[in-house]
């Protein structure tokens, strides 16, 4: 399945996803104005995010977490700063695609 | 430590990206001074951010038919479109511990700079995070930062003449932004030099940028080197590529 959402983060930029999906994310594009340091942060952020499973078991809020703790994985091991964006609306966004 | 300004120049999109690319790779490998440059854009181009999709950003077609060129940054935030007798941009680029070492706050501090020299002017702006100079709630300045390798380039345009209409034929806004702000109209959310303040000349914007961006700066006008230029030259390439301004 495919799907694509627009997202404006609170005090932040907006941004627009676009997702493909079955049990897991089979592909994510994440698009906009906003700003990440280094520049190869969000190749790493979406990378981390491909082949992540989205279990059905797990409801709403449960699989929102699993998204972002995955995001914040990837920050704090690479030293990635956002700016205008950040794990928790990207993880929103892609609860409401799914 | 001495900043070398690189007086006002004219190029094209994708020189002025590959310029600034150039002297911060530079900056990395000892090649390249701290510089201060000031450009405008000839033809007029539409330069996107990092991570936007140009095809969302930017009606092609509009400007094909316009003459108008399109080009992605390196660095992160909106599309902007440059006229050349509109706006003049400035860039700053150095090691990272020349400046603050937070994001916002390096943006504050050489947003600084032109707000400065608006003042000079008689033009009462402020800074708004993340990277916007407004005057009375208007942006007439907007300003994006690439740190990459302990080199901090930050680049931004000050609005000198504006003709909305044109601007927004070149550019896609969204409803959600339009309709975020609360605003009806989408003039409503810039302004530029010749609104606010009549008689002022482009030497005038010139002399209050210099002393804005100088003060308390040791300084020296210089020129690109000849390996700048080469190497300019070379990556100029890169930046009209559909493969890099295309690839989101």
């Amino acid at each position: 399945m495919y799907k694509e959402i627009r997202y404006k983060v609170k005090n932040g930029k907006f941004f627009h996803i676009k997702i493909r999906f079955d049990k897991k994310i089979e592909a994510i594009e994440i698009i906009g104005d906003f700003f990440i340091y280094p520049d190869n942060g969000l190749y790493l952020i979406e990378n981390s995010l491909k082949n992540l499973s989205l279990d059905k078991n797990l409801i709403g809020d449960k699989i929102k977490d699993k998204i972002r703790d995955k995001i914040n994985e990837i920050v704090n091991k690479n030293s990635i700063k956002m700016i205008g964006i950040d794990s928790e609306s990207i993880a929103g966004a892609i609860l409401e695609c799914i | 430590m001495k900043w070398r300004i690189l007086n006002l120049d004219t190029f094209s999109c994708y020189m002025n990206m590959a310029i600034d690319e150039t002297i911060s790779e530079g900056i990395l490998d000892g090649s390249s001074v701290p510089t201060i440059r000031f450009y405008k854009w000839n033809p007029g181009a539409v330069s996107i951010g990092r991570f936007q999709s140009m095809n969302e950003e930017v009606n092609i077609e509009s400007c094909k038919i316009n003459g108008i060129e399109y080009v992605r940054r390196i660095t992160g935030g909106g599309a902007v479109y440059h006229d050349t007798e509109g706006e003049i941009t400035y860039s700053i680029i150095g090691n990272e511990s020349l400046f603050n070492k937070g994001i916002i706050e390096s943006y504050k501090e050489i947003c600084a700079y032109v707000i400065d020299a608006l003042g000079i002017l008689g033009i009462d702006a402020s800074f708004h995070p993340i990277n916007d100079i407004l005057v009375n709630n208007k942006k007439i300045s907007g300003n994006a930062q690439q740190r990459k390798n302990k080199v901090l380039l930050q680049h931004g345009t000050i609005l000198v003449k504006l003709n909305v209409k044109k601007m927004f034929s070149l550019l896609n806004v969204s409803k959600e932004k339009i309709s975020d702000k609360l605003i009806k109209n989408v003039e409503d959310r810039v302004t530029c030099i010749e609104n606010e303040k009549k008689g002022i000349t482009q030497d005038m914007i010139y002399n209050a940028l210099i002393k804005g961006f100088t003060k308390d700066k040791e300084c020296y006008f210089g020129e690109l080197t000849s390996i700048e230029k080469e190497k300019a030259n070379t990556l100029s390439e890169r930046y009209k590529s559909d493969e890099w301004n295309f690839y989101r």
